[in-house]
């Protein structure tokens, strides 16, 4: 399928609303300026976008709106130079965007009943379109069984993102949270400690080999995590993770992102693990 | 919004980095217009008063009134950047650093007690927290204005931290170290400069500094091969940023 | 009969940008030429880390090997203008740069002729082929400058001393990807159309008729161009040996020779990293408010490098730190990943890298002491 805009080319995207989430993040909801593009805008849960404030540069930054939702929004921690432009940016100012690129989630892995969603830190990013979706196409009356296990890890309850939505994603899904420490005014009455632990409260045992895992956070957590799951009876090939790299076409061209033969741009972000399990073993690939 | 005030200030040097600054002609008009000059000897003569968005500085650390004086200025600026050899790695006057100051005192000012410097002369990074440091001997206009511009945008300066050979090669010069065995600084100089030497058949004499990571060793055994003694290579290396050279080579050994 | 040769550049001067060999300050480097730039007699001398050109009694027209240059620099320049942005507060303008539709650069409109490319390097064109215009995004630059170009390959008779296409299986004969293939006999150049085009350019030659006897010479004189090469990889056990070797020791070893100046990256014909930034200048800047900027610039992408420090940061680190990572992404981008991601090899065996290397690391040989008996 070609396009019928071109994605090399930015195009302008006005801010609707800009919603401070924690206190170095920020999610922007934008609206795509120009109708054929609007139109023509399809992307996929998983996939991201090159935002760009132009003069100050690009940033690849994943899509945390569902496949359905009106507005396109965008969640990102302030660190870098973009980031920082964008934090100093307002309602109705406009950036470039271009994309989507990446190959997103296995979607069709969504609709089946033994599925468990990993997210640490920012990682809830790329898989609140999964969340979205899923919440959208809630199955009346599951059995408690078929609930599938959404696994969520912050640094201290202060830094949960999206955290007034989980409330709802407990329709859905069997919410387990930890956070690595909380202050006492935080008034926190949930876990903390790390993320494997909370793999023994769910029950995985008899349906393991044949439950798929969405993860995605930091590498070093994602290895850890995925280490525990393959103790746990999950399959590699079941396992899916989203990669972060330094994207800087989003097109394969220009070398950046490589991680060993893949290019994290348009072979992943999202990689079955035991695709990339050997390259994972190798330091600084 | 009010405009960045910013202040050039010269420590020990020879001004060259400065008029570069002037020699920015049509940029430099802009930026005038962008930023208030609230400090610039060179061009215009107003005291320092209170605070500065940008201080720019030219020259290295050379007396003890200059310490004070540099630690004043970081402490009125929001950010300060180091302009040049000088500023940056310490310049031609950090080859004393290596000598016997007292001996070259003796040997050029016929009452050398009147002369009041520190022993060794360092870069500004040494004595205070440095935002932004702009290499060369002297700098190259364009990238002042980078970086320059990039202050006012609110972005880091795109400077490359590569080698001089790739911009070379970038530009399609004939490489004279593999095709003359001249001794070429090249693989171990900070590009920037525009490849001036090289585009006029010349070897790179490593005025832009060493890149991160040089790998000095490696090239001065090559000089070695091509009949050069250890001595001479060193010395190739011991010019304005004879400091930064000779760092680079202790930290990694 | 060889000066014959000057009919192509008057036939094809008026329609082409003529790029080929030239010598600049003792080295064969391609720009736009003329009949009389073509280095005629002319022979180089390449080790690693050394190059030395000289004119040679009796030598042909090309006896000339490759120089640091290939046709990246024409298709894929230095330095390319993306596009041209102007934002303000509530809006964004992009405008792309003129490509012409006949193809080549807008300012003479005219599409590149490439005058006596190489076997080696033709594979890498075709490899350049897969990776820009390829996949579902097009890459205008590219497109633009590969439009309608013309190319007249050359069969090499000599390979330099750091050549080593014979074992990569892309050399030194050409097989396809040209128009035009041209091999030096003795007395007269023996001409071959690869596509219609070329079939129609030849038509506007004065040539005569080539026989069974040219034919058995060009087999005889590229038999004998194949015993001439001192260098070879082990290409058949790619890319299990560098697969099966990302943890040998001997990359530490590498490392200590590496110079890190990127020589090698910018000369090869494969290599296609780049890095886009915006560019201002202080005239481009408008507005005054820090926050909302009105300005105006250019987004532009130039070479870059793996070996650039930088080329692997992200914010709050580096994913290939060590010098050693960087050699070795390089060196394993070449012989196998490349393979894996555009189905063609990443080495072509120009042995670019090991004569322009300033300390002469020889890839072949970094690759024998990676594998297993040696």
């Amino acid at each position: 399928m070609k396009d019928t805009y071109d994605k090399s080319l930015p195009f302008a995207a006005s801010i609707r609303w800009i919603k401070k989430e924690t206190r170095d993040t920020l999610s922007f909801a934008l609206r795509i300026e120009d109708e054929h593009i609007r139109k023509a805008y399809a992307f996929a849960p998983g996939q991201f976008n090159m935002l760009s404030v132009p003069g100050v540069g690009e940033a690849p930054i994943s899509i945390s709106s569902g496949p359905s939702d009106d507005i396109l929004l965008h969640t990102i921690r302030v660190a870098g130079d973009v980031t920082t432009a964008l934090s100093r940016f307002e309602a109705g100012n406009v950036l470039g965007v271009r994309g989507p690129f990446g190959n997103g989630w296995p979607m069709e892995r969504a609709e089946m009943k033994r599925l468990l969603i990993i997210a640490g830190g920012l990682g809830i990013a790329p898989l609140r379109p999964v969340l979205r979706y899923m919440l959208k196409n809630e199955k009346p009356n599951a059995s408690p069984a078929e609930i599938p296990p959404l696994i969520y890890g912050a640094r201290s309850p202060r830094n949960i993102l999206f955290r007034d939505e989980f409330r709802s994603y407990a329709a859905v899904f069997d919410v387990h949270i930890t956070v690595d420490k909380a202050d006492p005014q935080e008034h926190w009455s949930g876990n903390i400690g790390l993320m494997p632990p909370l793999l023994d409260k769910i029950s995985l045992s008899s349906k393991a080999p044949d439950t798929t895992a969405f993860i995605c956070g930091p590498e070093v957590m994602m290895r850890c995590l995925i280490e525990e799951l393959l103790a746990r009876g999950l399959r590699g090939e079941n396992i899916f993770l989203s990669m972060e790299r330094n994207m800087n076409c989003g097109m394969g061209t220009c070398g950046h992102c490589m991680f060993a033969q893949k290019f994290v741009c348009k072979d992943g972000p999202v990689f079955r693990y035991q695709d990339i399990a050997a390259l994972l073993a190798v330091k600084e690939l | 919004m009010k405009k960045p005030t910013t202040g050039i200030f010269k420590f020990t040097s020879c001004d060259g980095c400065q008029l570069s600054m002037l020699n920015l002609e049509d940029d430099i008009l802009r930026l005038t217009e962008l930023t208030e000059i609230a400090y610039f000897r060179e061009g215009e003569d107003n005291p320092l008063v209170g605070h500065l968005d940008l201080a720019v500085i030219e020259g290295s650390i050379s007396t003890e009134s200059q310490k004070k004086k540099i630690t004043d200025i970081r402490e009125r600026s929001r950010h300060l950047i180091t302009i040049g050899a000088c500023a940056t790695a310490g310049g031609v006057q950090a080859l004393r650093n290596w000598a016997d100051f007292d001996a070259f005192k003796k040997i050029v000012y016929p009452k050398p007690d009147y002369i009041d410097a520190l022993p060794a002369s360092t870069p500004v990074s040494e004595h205070v927290h440095v935002d932004y440091e702009l290499w060369g001997c002297p700098i190259d206009t364009l990238e002042l204005s980078e970086v320059l511009t990039s202050f006012l945008i609110g972005k880091r300066p795109g400077i490359p931290a590569h080698s001089l050979c790739m911009e070379c090669k970038g530009k399609g010069i004939a490489c004279v170290l593999v095709s003359r065995e001249e001794p070429c600084l090249g693989p171990v100089t900070r590009s920037g400069c525009g490849v001036l030497c090289p585009s006029l058949n010349r070897a790179c004499y490593g005025c832009f500094g060493p890149m991160e990571g040089a790998n000095i060793e490696t090239l001065s055994g090559i000089f070695e091969r091509f009949g050069y003694s250890a001595d001479e290579c060193r010395m190739m290396l011991d010019k304005m940023n004879t400091y930064a050279f000779r760092k680079e080579r202790t930290e990694k050994s | 009969m060889k000066s014959r040769l000057k009919d192509f550049f008057e036939v094809l001067g008026p329609s082409y940008r003529i790029i080929g060999p030239k010598i600049e300050n003792g080295v064969v480097i391609l720009a736009e030429i003329k009949y009389g730039d073509i280095p005629a007699g002319y022979r180089d001398s390449q080790k690693p880390g050394r190059y030395r050109l000289s004119p040679e009694k009796d030598s042909q027209v090309f006896s000339f090997s490759s120089g640091p240059d290939s046709f990246k620099r024409f298709l894929n320049p230095p330095l390319a203008e993306l596009f041209h942005f102007h934002r303000f507060e509530t809006g964004l303008g992009i405008t792309s740069p003129p490509f012409s539709e006949k193809g080549g650069i807008s300012e003479t409109g005219l599409p590149i002729c490439f005058m006596g490319i190489r076997a080696c390097d033709l594979w890498a064109l075709k490899l350049y082929d897969r990776i820009f215009p390829g996949g579902r995004v097009r890459d205008r630059t590219y497109e633009s400058l590969r439009r309608n170009s013309l190319i007249i390959a050359f069969n090499c008779l000599y390979p330099s001393g750091n050549c080593f296409c014979l074992s990569t299986g892309t050399g030194p004969e050409v097989k396809d990807t040209f128009d035009v293939a041209v091999t030096e006999l003795k007395d007269s150049f023996l001409l071959e159309e690869g596509s219609a085009r070329g079939k129609e350019i030849l038509g506007l030659l004065p040539l005569g008729h080539a026989g069974e006897r040219q034919s058995l010479e060009k087999r005889e004189r590229i038999e004998t161009c194949k015993a001439l090469f001192r260098k070879s990889i082990a290409a058949d056990e790619l890319p299990e040996i560098i697969f099966r070797n990302l943890d040998h020791p001997h990359w530490e070893d590498i490392a200590r020779r590496d110079l890190e100046c990127g020589n090698c990256t910018q000369v090869c014909p494969t290599c296609f990293c780049n890095t886009s930034y915006d560019f201002v200048y202080p005239g481009g800047i408008s507005g005054e408010d820090k926050c909302n900027l009105e300005l105006s610039g250019r987004r532009l992408r130039k070479w870059d490098s793996c070996f650039s420090r930088d080329f692997a940061q992200v914010h709050g680190g580096n994913f290939r730190l060590s010098r050693k990572a960087r050699y070795r992404h390089w060196m394993a981008h070449k012989l196998a990943y490349m393979q894996d991601q555009f189905g063609l090899p990443g080495c072509v065996g120009c042995g670019r890298c090991i004569t322009w290397c300033p300390a002469g690391i020889d890839i072949t040989r970094e690759l024998e002491a990676l594998r297993p008996h040696s």
